[in-house]
């Protein structure tokens, strides 16, 4: 053997030979601290204040088991806790069957003008939620609603043809809103499928339908249980659309009573504390499903330098049903919301009578003359845009220091980070309140930055920790090797090649901060209001109108920034295959 | 140009140890092989020299400069090495262009050197004219290139491979290895190549390192560890052997043995590693199923046996033929002009030589 | 119609106030109704030159509201046009905005400098907790004194609260019944699926006018009555605008709490709506007060005195079609028998209930009637 002769080892380490283990101490203490401020201390204050009888500055509260034995151990709200879970699955159920059917029909079958399609797909998202409720308000509650009076009228039904004031009514139109979400995950799993997997069944004699129920869906499995949960942890949060479709009057909802808590008297924040750590250790338990799901799905997704080859499904006969499916899609979240949000915007007062309603332009420029709606433009601006880069920047360092750095605690600091989702936004806002509300950040924009950037930093999290897990580690150890440091492989490399999902990221977030409601309300200020808050105080007011426009300014802005942001940070990647 | 050692390199994870007091030295301009199954620990090895992985405990050396010592480590972007990966590792987002001069670029090399030394590099690979393509637009055997131009554009003290081959479609794959070595040769680059394909190993390399389970087994030339494998794995991984189980019976002068086979068919063979001669005892018997040879019926020579054709497989320049010796089972290779047939009894001869004896088990 | 000056004040504000105090239940008597003659000739009483010097000095105040964004927004536009001092309005409900100034106070976060409130509990409680400025602004000698606490709280404007109907969806019939059937109305069989009511959690005047149902006017309405009414399965707001705005869309029939301002908005964008105020008509206080950590204290004593006085009086009529606390204004509109005042069927209260402010029943904290009011409506 030539096994060389033992050479001593020297006693004095050249100066380049580092210890590696001391270099990763300082990161996860500064990345936990962020965290911990950011994330953790609003959830602490928020199960402080379940256990308190006023808030932590009243002179005159206490503790107090009262606002959480009321809230875990009586029957209504036991009662409210089924029925929210029951509702929030039959959404979650409602917006996965939906979701999944479109994602298999754009991405699998020769469905035309697929670009289009899925635009149309994802276009409710542009959408405040609660704005999308108004809407379907005006269009079908039982007397007034805008379908209902056609119904009768032309049709000459007698009561109603739809109301959206029941639970089926609430559940539906939480559905509709939620698809968006259910077609993104699955579609993204579908995209990145092999389609081998397919072709082997169809040549194993299995039909189309046999196929996608026995292949694809089970291939995209964990991708439809990572949006259901999503969906349903959302859902289980959502005050909005119940609260603006006839409140617990159509269905009990805790998240309306958790508004109920801090808007009406008595005003009791341990109350809806209270019911915020009831909603919390249900959605804990989607999160979980949700964190495992989505890193099942990781797993399963192929990803490969060669594009595939898809061969889209022939639909033939099918083609003209799976339009129509898709068409009824768009015209129940899309085009008959606007319709009824356009035709309100531009009426004096709402009516029920598009014939004989009075138009006028007046509300528009009421609005637009309104210093405190360009005030809140502005306001609605600066978050939208710094809160989605502040939350994908920590993002990305939190992805990379777990991912990469290895840092120690990473396990515990992916849960962390993982929190905000089952925490309801009306609850976090609360915290957040608490959190800041005697440093100098209160009652600016700022703490709204930084209620954004804690309460999606579990979305942008997720999609570039997802990305970079993806990311083959040869890619970033052969820049290493070329004599790249740490960070010329991270800025060159590792980013260049999430900026995709970077860019997602960016998008969803700047998403819902413009749309963002509860937290925003909570924190509202002179100086801060943004024009989420404004359409919900004029709708408060019963200006419906003003809201209604509104809305549709946070669409236009909303449709502006996504194009801006993919302009800017568009990805220069080649094409594949 | 520099020379690698490796003393006494320890790698572990936990209570996993995955390499276990590796040593060796690659000499300036050497090729050298990491030889082994997959999980043998050699591509640990490689990533330790990379420094992309941490050593637990041994020294590593590239021209006399400690890179690793006791736990720690000279981090990868300042060894001055580089390494072509199995995957290839070519960055999607950029040209082929612009992968190969990342190297030099990190290094602020003039905007001209880089210029020359990219297309320098891209034709020494073959790949002039495609600078502006991206990574993912070209082939499997083509990206390759582009590793390996990026490998050796900002010259390395030493260059490292990592199965570089093994993705690659098999007549691309044979192609390659003759490119591959024929670059090594005219850059004289010291190397270190690791692959679990024995024949890769045999072809390419000056000098083979078998590995087994985070252990050196055996190290020497393809030569003599086809010639001369030390343990049952190092003939089986190496060539298409037959191994037997034995029992010495005697000497036949030198190192030469007579061995009993089961079935009481005895066989003359030779110990490869002096220090393993014995006189008594069990023993391997490895002969390669190319070193049995077809003779005339009634030979009388030494190591001479009449065998009994069970089955003929054609493989082109020669087939492979299940012989029956007694109570022995033997593969042998024959050449495929005039095969025997199935059923019928021929003579075969082994030649003492390649009768390879070893004594472990 | 918006500029107020030079109007014939004294005649109608005196026709008016006869009215409004002949009607004001058991305290009528001890009103006084007439105002001096003096006060017509003599001029307002301004604020001093000082304060209005510091105040410009201050340049800006935060002024925290329950009322609508728009209309307020012209309102404190007044305000800055004549003394050149910017307002921040922040609009919230009720309870939690007075509860997130409480909160803001006590840790020392000055924001607001004035706070205005539909609940004058509230206040007197922060005033305890001496979180109120005291103050007492020289314009607010005309306020009506039960409208006022001296130097805590005084009104900013009166709002009554009757019933409301949507004129497309009521027989002629129907009208007829609601305008001459008084509150008794509200139980009548024929709204079941029609009506809609408001619950008096949502703030200081949805309590004040359920109050007088279940406390005040407890032995002539009392539970019953409410019981009756909840027993049509009226669609329950949580904030009364929207359901005004349903009003006028014609998702309901008929609905309660209907109050004058909002109303009165509704009519001038032509919305087919009529309103009544049975007799007693339950009416609301909206009332205003300053930090006492004012981070501008001088902005908010001058805003104070502007919003107390004959000019911020009427410069609110312009935008909102509310009943002052002042004696000597009244609505111009009403003056010239425009907008609704010329409707055939609209008529002033007769009969306002406004008395119970000092009730131990309304100042309880605990509010125990809203508590009863959700047992009846079954929330």
């Amino acid at each position: 053997m030539t096994i060389s002769a033992t050479i001593p080892v020297t006693d004095n380490v050249p100066v380049g030979l580092v210890r590696r283990k001391r270099q990763r101490l300082a990161l996860p203490v500064i990345v936990g601290l962020i965290l911990a401020v950011l994330v953790l201390l609003p959830i602490v204050l928020m199960f402080l204040g379940a256990v308190r009888t006023g808030t932590f500055v009243d002179p005159r509260a206490h503790f107090s088991l009262r606002s959480v034995i009321a809230v875990y151990a009586t029957m209504p709200y036991l009662k409210t806790l089924i029925v929210t879970i029951g509702a929030s699955l039959a959404v979650s159920f409602l917006a996965c069957f939906v979701g999944i059917a479109l994602a298999w029909l754009i991405s699998r079958t020769d469905i035309p003008a697929k670009a289009w399609m899925e635009n149309a797909v994802i276009a409710p998202l542009y959408l405040s939620p609660f704005v999308g409720a108004l809407a379907w308000l005006i269009l079908g509650s039982p007397n007034a609603g805008l379908i209902n009076v056609l119904a009768r009228e032309v049709f000459g039904v007698t009561g109603y043809a739809i109301n959206v004031m029941t639970a089926t009514g609430v559940i539906l139109v939480m559905a509709l809103y939620n698809i968006p979400y259910a077609y993104m995950t699955v579609s993204a799993a579908l995209k990145g499928m092999d389609p081998s997997m397919e072709e082997a069944s169809y040549l194993n004699g299995a039909g189309v339908f046999s196929t996608a129920l026995k292949v694809t869906l089970p291939v995209v499995r964990p991708s439809i249980i990572s949006a259901f949960f999503f969906v349903f942890v959302l859902t289980c949060g959502t005050f909005s659309i119940p609260a603006a479709l006839g409140g617990t009057q159509a269905m009990p909802f805790l998240a309306i009573d958790i508004y109920r808590a801090t808007a009406t008297y008595p005003v009791d924040y341990a109350r809806a504390a209270a019911i915020g750590t009831l909603l919390f250790w249900i959605s804990l338990i989607g999160v979980a499903f949700y964190r495992f799901a989505s890193q099942v799905a990781t797993r399963f997704v192929t990803v490969t330098a060669r594009g595939f080859r898809t061969r889209f499904l022939k639909l033939r006969g099918w083609r003209i049903p799976a339009i129509g499916f898709i068409l009824a899609y768009v015209t129940l979240a899309i085009i008959l919301p606007y319709f009824a949000l356009f035709y309100v915007a531009f009426t004096r007062f709402t009516s029920s009578n598009i014939l004989t309603a009075s138009y006028t332009l007046d509300n528009f420029r009421s609005v637009i003359a309104s210093v405190a709606v360009r005030q809140s433009i502005g306001n609605t601006l600066l978050v939208g845009v710094i809160s989605p880069t502040f939350c994908v920047l920590l993002g990305i360092v939190l992805a990379y220091s777990i991912r990469r750095l290895r840092i120690r605690g990473a396990g515990i600091l992916d849960y962390i980070a993982m929190f905000p989702i089952a925490v309801p936004g009306i609850v976090f806002g609360t915290g957040i309140f608490w959190t800041y509300l005697m440093t100098p950040v209160y009652g600016t924009v700022w703490i709204l930055v930084i209620a954004f950037v804690a309460t999606y930093i579990p979305y942008a999290y997720r999609m570039i920790d997802t990305s970079i897990i993806q990311i083959d580690r040869s890619l970033e150890e052969a820049s290493a090797l070329c004599g790249a440091s740490h960070f010329r492989t991270a800025s060159q490399i590792t980013f260049r090649l999430i900026r995709p999902s970077v860019l997602s990221a960016w998008i969803l977030v700047f998403i819902f901060s413009i749309r963002e409601i509860s937290a925003a309300i909570i924190l509202a200020s002179p100086s801060n209001k943004v024009l989420s808050v404004m359409s919900w105080d004029y709708l408060e007011f019963g200006n419906v109108q003003n809201a209604a426009i509104i809305g549709i300014l946070q669409t236009v802005i909303l449709m502006a920034g996504i194009l801006v942001s993919r302009f800017l940070l568009r990805v220069k990647l080649s094409q594949s295959g | 140009m520099a020379q690698l050692s490796v003393e006494d390199l320890v790698v572990t994870y936990g209570s996993v140890t995955a390499v276990k007091d590796v040593s060796f030295v690659v000499e300036d301009g050497e090729f050298v092989s990491l030889l082994g199954p997959s999980g043998c620990g050699k591509t640990t090895t490689l990533r330790c020299i990379a420094g992309l992985e941490a050593s637990s405990g041994g020294t590593i050396r590239i021209d006399g400069e400690i890179v690793a010592a006791d736990g720690r480590d000279v981090p990868p972007e300042k060894r001055d090495i580089n390494m072509v990966f199995q995957s290839y590792a070519v960055w999607p987002h950029m040209t082929v262009y612009e992968n190969v001069a990342y190297g030099l670029k990190t290094r602020h090399e003039p905007a001209a050197v880089i210029e020359a030394k990219v297309s320098e590099a891209l034709r020494t690979v073959g790949l002039t004219g495609y600078s502006d393509r991206y990574g993912t637009e070209l082939s499997g055997g083509q990206q390759q290139r582009v590793a390996l131009a990026r490998a050796i554009v900002t010259s390395p003290r030493l260059l490292l491979f990592d199965e570089p081959l093994s993705n690659l479609d098999a007549g691309l794959r044979d192609r390659m290895r003759f490119e591959l070595v024929e670059l090594q040769r005219r850059l004289g680059k010291t190397s270190l190549y690791v692959t679990h394909d024995q024949s890769e190993a045999m072809l390419m390399s000056d000098r083979i390192i078998l590995m087994k389970d985070g252990k050196m087994v055996q190290s020497g030339t393809p030569r003599d560890l086809y010639d001369r494998p030390a343990s049952r794995f190092a003939a089986e991984f190496i060539g298409n052997a037959n191994i037997l189980e034995g029992t010495v019976a005697g000497t036949a002068g030198g190192k030469h043995a007579l061995v009993t086979l089961t079935d009481g068919v005895t066989i003359e063979g030779r110990f490869s590693w002096p220090a393993q001669s014995t006189v008594f005892g069990l023993v391997l018997v490895c002969i390669r199923a190319e070193s049995i040879i077809l003779v005339t019926s009634g030979s009388k020579a030494v190591n001479c046996f009449e065998a009994h054709v069970k089955s003929v497989n054609f493989l082109g320049a020669v087939v492979n033929c299940l012989l029956q010796i007694g109570g022995v089972a033997l593969r042998a290779d024959l050449p495929a002009r005039n095969p025997p047939h199935v059923g019928q009894t021929i003579m075969v001869r082994i030649d003492p030589e390649a009768v390879t004896l070893i004594s472990e088990h | 119609m918006k500029n107020t000056n030079g109007l014939p004040r004294c005649n109608f504000t005196r026709r008016n106030l006869m009215r409004m105090a002949a009607v004001t239940g058991l305290g009528a008597a001890s009103l006084s109704l007439f105002p001096k003659g003096a006060l017509a000739q003599s001029p307002a009483p301004q604020p001093s030159e000082d304060l209005v010097a510091a105040a410009k000095a201050e340049g800006t105040l935060t002024f925290y509201h329950t009322t609508a964004i728009d209309p307020t927004a012209v309102w404190t536009g007044a305000f800055t046009k004549k003394y050149g001092i910017t307002t921040q309005n922040v609009r919230g409900p009720s309870y939690p905005l007075f509860e997130r100034w409480l909160t803001e106070e006590r840790v020392g976060q000055h924001v607001a400098d004035v706070i205005q409130i539909t609940d004058t509990v509230l206040i007197e409680s922060a005033h305890d907790e001496k979180l109120i400025a005291d103050y007492t602004p020289a314009s607010a000698a005309g306020i009506r004194p039960e409208m006022k606490k001296e130097g805590v709280w005084y009104t900013a404007f009166v709002n009554a609260m009757g019933i409301a109907w949507n004129s497309k969806l009521v027989s002629p019939e129907e009208e007829k019944l609601i305008r001459e059937g008084g509150w008794n109305v509200l139980t009548d069989p024929r709204w079941k699926g029609r009506i809609a009511t408001g619950t008096p959690a949502s703030g200081g005047s949805s309590y004040s006018y359920v109050y007088m149902f279940l406390g005040g006017k407890r032995d002539q309405f009392g539970p019953d009555f409410l019981a009756k009414m909840a027993a049509l399965k009226p669609q329950i707001y949580d904030s009364k605008s929207p359901m005004y705005d349903r009003l006028a869309a014609g998702e309901h029939a008929i609905v309660d709490q209907a109050s004058q301002s909002d109303m009165g908005g509704f009519y001038l964008k032509g919305a087919p709506i009529r309103w009544v105020f049975p007799t007693p008509t339950p009416a609301n206080l909206t009332v205003q007060t300053i930090s006492a950590g004012a981070p501008h204290p001088n902005a908010a004593r001058l805003f104070q005195d502007w919003a107390m006085s004959e000019e911020g009086q009427a410069a609110w009529f312009s935008v909102a079609g509310v009943a002052s606390a002042r004696e000597d204004t009244v609505d111009p509109r009403k003056a010239a028998k425009a907008d609704w005042y010329k409707e055939e069927w609209y008529k002033d209260p007769e009969n306002l209930y406004i008395d119970y402010l000092s009730d131990p029943g309304y100042v309880d904290p605990a509010k125990p009637i809203i508590a009863e009011w959700n047992q009846i409506f079954g929330r």
